[in-house]
């Protein structure tokens, strides 16, 4: 009874707390009901700009231009209105959207325009008007970007711009390759910047690649990271700091070290690099501890390699464009994968064969329960292994396999720590960074495989009793988990495939 | 599995451990010696200039505010510029009316306070100004009367404090307290409150000297043109136009983005008779920054000149506006008493005005009050608010004809007379669509 | 309490504390209402801003003081359009107290007034080279009045309309910016000289020395802050006799300085236009140098710069910041150098009375206190803020930075020259090494700063000349050129701290990972679901259904046929 009680009275308090708990202030409008925010993304290339412009109108903007959208009157904006507005308006900013390469302005055409109403506060709408234009350019050899906006330049509100290169370097841009505001949608509450008011920018380009692209071309977030995903992303930054910075004491140095490590180590906690592959294969194949160590160490070295080697190709091939290595990267890592399950499919399916011969049917896949692998065997003698053991446990091939799986696609972090480095003069410290950062890496998947290792163990004596369904399916384990290892490579090499094309 | 692995794999681990411990310092030393290396040295490190290369080069003001960012990125314990930075940004969001400013500013103040709580006059100065922002006037005067208990030389909070209570109609107070502030530190910040105070009490020739006074000292551009739109007012409200529209002029020269200013300059185009500039001037003003005031002003000009559709489209706006500061949890009865007046909610008005006039015995409340009552037909009962508006004698058309007004309703012609004259001696063209109403009524009171 | 009362009183708390914060979050946050008048609270006023005072024998016109005062700091060289003009409304003074009763015996008395002719038309400084003071292109330009007061008779005007050499715009417009000095520097009879106008901040000093006050500690300096920046002069050098007690500097050779800026008193009843001028409000105000970071903490700067020297000793609080101060403490706290006992009487010694056996301190050195002067009597003496300088002390040939700390009497605390590191010098003090005659060691190094970018010249006003290179390329700190150089200022290396390009959105690859990966993960796992069951399936029709245990022998625990005991995931 009392219990209940206090069940009711939680959720009372909750209840209360939602209700109470102010929830329009954060519907309402970030930077205020009558702000015009706008964001000119520039994507560069060696024969055209592309600018995708975004203005975002807090709601009194939005009923302000209400009246012109809704040409008809009735009230109501329709889809054929909402359209010509966003078309007429996306002339209007192309008109006032000045680039000019090398003295020379450029001619927009106009993309796709959309005009999107979102709701806002007080039961208003804000609004949401993108416009796509491009032009031709010659960027294919050294040139000065002077870009201007003067798109309703007095009204208040947020104005940033980005600015990408896709198959052009940008030569120390002074706009950042990704929008700090999430184009728009979240804009940043700092205390210690002022909202952004850019509005015109000089960037010179040369041909090349540029490291930015590849860190732009990541999904975008919907909202800031919480939890361990944030920390990573705020110390990636620290770090970021740390080697850009001016005063690089040795205490500075070796705290940067440091934080390399602790990166590595928590970005190898987070799904990826191949832990549930290697969870699913150290367990599925009865993986001892050595092949814990065995996979963790491949990985970080495949990844550290990778890490060093892309970076520095980067670096010196100047045709190459980061996006599609890394696809390319992961469709190898993918198809890898793949051949290891396929590879894990044929030997299940060899022991499934012989398990149906009732003449050495016994298998070895096992580590004998709680009998651990320092325990005598005598028998191991007097088993009539009429066939050979192809392994103990998973085969060495297998694991390599499944390390270079998982460590061939690189980090991005630790990617652009290198580039970065590489940029600011510091290689040999972007090195050092990076490895102490597979250093990481490798502590966290050797602790992972291991404490699976010890898991499995622990309770594989627990099934060992098992008996009828229960015993069918586990003998079809090391079939089933190399089936789904080989649908997640392909799964993987799809996935990095469709990225490319 | 053979004895022959067991013993190598029981100190294999160990190794392994010593291994990996080895290469860790390596590692750590190796990232020591870097740090060596490099230290003395300039940096080649190119700086990715702020976001804005290129852009138009920073106010004044905004270099301050960079320069407390910059230094507060180095140094976060230095709760003298966290506080110097709140008070910045709320200057900020004063002179572009950008509301992004204010939880910056609040932000900034309360980490200040966090930082050193005992004797920090200038965060709880900072406090009580971004209440007097916010209409907290009550909450403003407690945090300068902080502010001056821990400083009692605090000539900023003084400012504060004068203005709280000026708005909280404390009229002895307000006057005091500037007092103080001009015995401290006389300069713009002073000399505009002391003006002010003066305006309020019908003394517009000093209050003339000291906003020239003032000018003279101001070297921001937003200060200039502060200055300069006051200066206009005071003329405006005087019914001389030519100076109005020389001072209005002269602040947008110094400082284009000053939005007030455009205001003066749209009504007084207005009263001269050019419509279509004045038009243009409020069209303009309302989307840059669309207050519920501009708002209901640029509609008694459209429904002057017969406009009325578009006329009732801007006071729904402003009802929109006044509704979305509410839904942000602001407080201010006195728009939204006018808004309401506006649309012809009679009760509504007189219910928030008379619930502001609860809070704050403020002239401009009374007037509102007076007004909404009349609007609603108890001219009784407007009759005493609309002599309390004019109670500390100030020079204002507004209050004269709402006066007069309700005195010719309330049948008293006489005192309507002489009423609607000292309004139309003051300034005749003091609004588009109640001047012609004042012109009327002073007909029909039988004065030519 | 019953648990049941503990169930009651824990609910009510947590409403409560629910409530509360609901209530409390519904502050307005991006509301603005603009129907009252808001005006400028915190106004820039620099015009009135003291920033150092300066006060030593000339070296080299014997019998002569020079007082340099400054105001306006950090002025950017090319600081367009309006410069630095000073205040019209305010009045520049100089005072000297000889007789210590904390009151002036001298009053010099600048004030500025305009000469502008660009009307409406223009906001340009200059319309062409300026090649003399009187230049038609010069289109606004100041003078000034020189006004003195001794020993409280009325004030005498020593010079009308007298030059102020104008900001430095720059090499084009003001091609020999030397004359234009040479012009301002102004000869009166008596010998007085003076001078208004623009300079190079003689100060040098790295300001970080000060966040020890918020957290910091002194590893990061040895930049000069103001280097490359100017600020606007008034130097003044008159014969020993004007200034000492009596006219008798051999009887009489100490005595204080120091400077304040004032603008007339308003009266909001009664008149409103200046009263008599006597009716003026001190806005600000500087004797020794630092006092208002080192010792006032900024708590009591309103105070300070509001306080006539007279009011010092009665303000409790200003004393007990002498006797008691901050940085010492924090120096402990962070070094380990051991503060010096409180009450600090040596501290009250340097800063409120000069050095003098006279009046009990822990100093036993007779240098810089007016009780020194043979005809003050000792009852009218009243400690006080103020720099004070012995005209007796002779003129050191080579001058040491540290002052009299470093073995130069004519050094600071002693007056203070243009090449005295005050910060290092008052940080030792601060430790006792005045009291001991010790340097402290550990504070040796101070802020690293020790000289001027720029050299002093060797006459009258002895300030070098402005600066012309801008300080920061766009919005930058107020951190000062990197480089000691001399001459003019140079331009600042890129001042925001170094990012990379493009950092800010890697944290965006792993929760697209995360994302991708647990959809792959899930549709495998259900594919593999299906596929395992499909094989089951598959087997129990095509194969004999073997008993598991068939094959197991009697013995559980051999190796005999077990089922796999692996685990799928």
């Amino acid at each position: 009874m009392r219990s209940k009680a206090r069940w009711l009275l939680v959720a009372f308090l909750g209840m209360l707390a939602a209700v109470l708990l102010p929830a329009t202030p954060a519907s309402a409008h970030p930077l205020g009901n009558f702000t015009v925010n706008q964001l000119d993304a520039l994507d560069l290339y060696p024969d055209r700009v592309a600018v995708t412009a975004i203005v975002d109108l807090a709601e009194l903007p939005t009923l302000q231009d209400r009246a012109a959208v809704d040409s008809n009157g009735d009230g109501t904006p329709s889809d054929t209105e909402r359209s010509a507005y966003a078309g007429s308006t996306c002339h209007a900013l192309a008109g006032d959207l000045t680039v000019r390469v090398g003295g020379r302005g450029l001619n927009w055409s106009v993309g796709i325009t959309t005009l999107d109403y979102l709701p806002g506060a007080a039961g208003l709408q804000t609004s949401r008007l993108t416009c796509g234009l491009s032009a031709p350019a010659d960027l294919g050899s050294a040139a000065v970007l002077e870009v201007d906006n003067r798109f309703r330049a007095d009204r208040i509100g947020w104005r940033e711009m980005t600015a990408v290169g896709h198959g052009v370097r940008l030569v120390n841009s002074p706009l950042p390759a990704a929008s700090i505001s999430d184009n728009l949608r979240a804009y940043p509450n700092d205390l210690l910047s002022s909202p952004l008011d850019v509005r015109s920018a000089r960037v010179s380009t040369e041909p090349g690649n540029d490291p930015s692209s590849y860190a732009a071309a990541q999904p975008g977030r919907p909202g800031p990271p919480g939890g361990l995903a944030g920390w990573s992303a705020r110390a990636e930054r620290t770090l970021e700091g740390l080697v850009g910075g001016r005063h690089l004491t040795p205490l500075v140095g070796l705290l940067a070290v440091l934080l390399a490590i602790v990166l590595g180590a928590g970005h190898a906690a987070l799904p990826g690099h191949g832990k549930t592959l290697m969870a699913v294969y150290l367990t599925g194949q009865a993986g001892r501890a050595r092949d814990a160590l065995g996979v963790a160490a491949t990985v970080t070295l495949t990844h550290t390699g990778g890490v060093l080697a892309l970076g520095l190709l980067l670096t010196t091939v100047a045709t190459l464009a980061g996006e599609q290595v890394l696809g390319w990267l992961g469709v190898v890592s993918g198809l890898t994968v793949a051949a290891v399950g396929v590879g894990m499919l044929s030997g299940a399916a060899r022991r499934l064969r012989r398990r149906a011969q009732p003449a050495a049917a016994h298998d070895h896949d096992h580590p004998h329960g709680h009998h651990n692998d320092d325990h005598h065997h005598p028998h191991a003698e007097q088993h009539h292994h009429g066939h050979d053991h192809p392994h103990r446990g998973p085969s060495r091939l297998n694991l390599v396999g499944m390390g270079i799986a998982g460590g061939l696609v690189p980090s991005p972090s630790a990617l652009i720590i290198l580039l970065g480095a590489i940029g600011l003069g510091r290689t040999g410290f972007g090195v050092l960074l990076v490895v102490g950062y597979g250093l990481g890496m490798a502590a966290t998947l050797t602790a992972a495989g291991l404490t699976l290792v010890v898991l499995r163990r622990r309770w594989a004596g627990r099934f060992a009793a098992a008996t009828g369904r229960l015993a069918k399916v586990f003998r079809l384990a090391p079939a089933g988990t190399a089936m789904l290892v080989l649908l997640v490579g392909v799964g993987l090499a799809g996935r990095a495939l469709t990225a490319i094309v | 599995m053979s004895t022959v692995t067991s013993g190598p794999r029981r100190s294999s681990p160990a190794r392994a451990a010593v291994v990996v411990g080895v290469a860790t310092l390596a590692l750590l030393i190796g990232g020591g010696i870097v740090g060596l290396r490099t230290t003395g040295g300039s940096g080649s490190a190119p700086a990715a200039q702020p976001a804005g290369a290129g852009a138009m080069p920073a106010a004044a003001p905004n270099a301050a505010i960079e320069r407390a960012q910059q230094r507060l990125r180095q140094v976060p314990g230095d709760w003298v510029t966290w506080a110097a930075l709140g008070s910045a940004y709320l200057e900020r969001a004063r002179v572009t009316a950008d509301p992004s400013y204010y939880p910056k500013a609040e932000g900034a103040l309360d980490k200040s306070l966090k930082l050193r709580g005992r004797d920090n006059a200038s965060a709880l100065t900072g406090l009580g100004a971004l209440a007097n922002a916010r209409h907290d006037f009550a909450g403003a005067a407690r945090w300068a009367k902080r502010a001056l208990a821990v400083d009692p030389y605090a000539a900023e909070a003084y400012g504060v404090l004068t203005d709280a209570l000026t708005q909280l109609g404390d009229p002895a107070g307000a006057t005091g307290a500037v007092q103080h502030m001009l015995d401290l530190r006389p300069g713009l910040s002073a000399y505009t409150r002391a003006s002010y105070d003066f305006e309020q009490h019908g003394r517009v020739g000093d209050a003339r000297a000291l906003m020239a006074r003032a000018l003279q000292d101001a070297v921001d551009p937003a200060d200039i043109a502060f200055c300069r739109y006051q200066l206009g007012e005071l003329a405006w409200q005087e019914g001389r136009l030519d100076e109005a529209e020389a001072h209005y002029a002269a602040g947008r020269a110094a400082d284009p983005n000053y939005l007030p200013l455009r205001e003066g300059q749209a009504k007084v185009a207005a009263a001269r008779g050019r419509t279509d500039a004045a038009l243009r001037g409020y069209a303009e003003l309302t989307l840059v920054y669309p207050s519920p005031t501009y708002f209901l002003e640029y509609a008694d000009l459209l429904r002057s000149l017969g406009r009325t559709a578009e006329a009732d489209a801007q006071v729904s706006l402003a009802a929109a506006a006044q509704q979305l500061f509410t839904a942000n949890g602001g407080s201010d009865d006195l728009t939204g008493s006018a808004v309401a007046l506006a649309q012809g909610r009679t009760k509504d008005a007189v219910r928030l005005a008379a619930k502001e006039w609860q809070r704050r015995h403020f002239a401009d409340v009374a007037d509102a009050l007076a007004w909404a009552l009349h609007a609603d037909g108890r001219d009784a009962a407007a009759l005493p608010y609309a002599r309390k508006a004019g109670a500390l004698g100030a020079r204002s058309a507004r209050y004269a004809f709402h006066l007069g007004i309700i005195e010719l309703a309330a049948g008293d012609s006489a005192a309507a007379r002489a009423d609607l004259s000292r309004a139309r001696d003051i300034n005749p063209t003091f609004s588009p669509l109640d001047g012609p109403v004042l012109r009327s009524a002073l007909t029909q009171a039988g004065v030519s | 309490m019953t648990t049941r009362r503990k169930a009651v009183a824990a609910t009510c708390a947590a409403t409560g504390m629910v409530l509360g914060v609901g209530l409390f979050s519904l502050g307005p946050s991006t509301a603005v209402a603009s129907s009252h008048r808001e005006a400028p609270l915190v106004a820039a006023d620099p015009a009135i801003d003291n920033t150092d005072l300066y006060a030593f024998s000339s070296p080299e016109r014997k019998g002569y003081v020079t007082f340099v005062a400054n105001w306006i700091p950090f002025e950017e060289p090319n600081g367009g359009p309006n410069f630095y003009p000073f205040a019209t409304d305010a009045a520049y003074n100089i005072y000297v107290d000889s007789d210590g009763d904390a009151k002036p015996n001298a009053t010099f008395r600048f004030t500025f007034h305009n000469v502008d002719r660009r009307g409406n038309s223009t906001f340009l400084y200059n319309n062409g080279p300026v090649t003399s003071i009187d230049d038609e292109n010069l289109l606004f330009r100041q003078t000034y009045t020189l006004e003195s007061s001794f020993n409280g008779a009325p004030f005498k005007t020593r010079i009308e309309n007298a030059p102020v050499a104008p900001s430095r715009v720059g090499p084009a417009s003001m091609p020999d910016y030397g004359k234009l000095r040479q012009q301002a520097t102004v000869t009166l009879p008596g010998g007085w000289k003076t001078f208004a106008g623009q300079a190079d901040d003689p100060f040098f000093l790295d300001l970080r020395v000060f966040d020890l006050l918020y957290g910091g500690d002194l590893s990061e300096v040895g930049q000069d802050t103001l280097a490359g920046y100017n600020v606007n002069t008034i130097a003044l050098q008159v014969p020993y006799k004007d200034v000492a007690l009596g006219g008798d500097v051999e009887r009489n050779p100490v005595i204080g300085i120091w400077t304040t800026t004032d603008r007339p008193k308003v009266r909001m009843s009664g008149q409103t236009a200046p009263l008599t001028i006597q009716e003026r409000v001190q806005v600000s105000r500087l004797g020794n140098p630092l006092v208002n970071e080192v010792v006032v903490p900024s708590g009591l700067k309103d105070a300070f710069n509001s306080l006539t020297p007279d009011k010092d000793a009665s303000i409790k609080q200003v004393v007990d910041r002498v006797t008691n101060p901050e940085v010492p403490q924090l120096i402990q706290k962070i070094y380990g150098i051991e503060a010096p006992p409180a009450p600090r009487n040596d501290l009250v010694e340097i800063f409120l009375t000069g050095l003098t056996t006279k009046a009990n301190g822990p100093i036993k050195a007779d240098l810089n206190s007016q009780l020194n002067n043979a005809d003050v009597r000792a009852s009218d003496f009243r400690p006080s803020e103020m720099l004070r300088l012995n005209l007796s002390t002779p003129v050191t040939a080579q001058p040491n930075r540290l002052g009299v700390l470093g073995g130069d009497l004519q050094g600071f605390p002693n007056g203070r020259r243009l090449t005295d590191d005050v910060v290092d010098i008052e940080l030792q003090a601060l430790e006792g090494a005045a009291q001991s005659g010790k340097l402290v060691d550990a504070l040796a190094a101070g802020d690293k700063v020790n000289a001027n970018d720029n050299k002093f010249g060797g006459s009258f006003p002895y300030v070098a000349l402005p600066n012309v290179k801008a300080v920061n390329n766009g919005g930058g700190t107020a951190s000062g050129s990197s480089y000691s150089g001399s001459g003019d200022g140079h331009p600042d290396e890129a001042t925001a701290p170094s990012t990379m390009p493009a950092a800010g959105e890697v944290g965006s690859v792993d929760d697209g990972m995360t994302a991708k990966m647990a959809l792959t993960a899930t549709g495998s796992a259900g594919a593999a679901a299906l596929l395992v069951g499909g094989l089951w399936w598959w087997r129990r029709r095509s194969r004999p259904v073997l008993p598991v245990e068939a094959t197991g022998s009697d013995d559980t625990r051999s190796h005999g046929e077990r089922p796999d005991p692996t685990l799928p995931i």
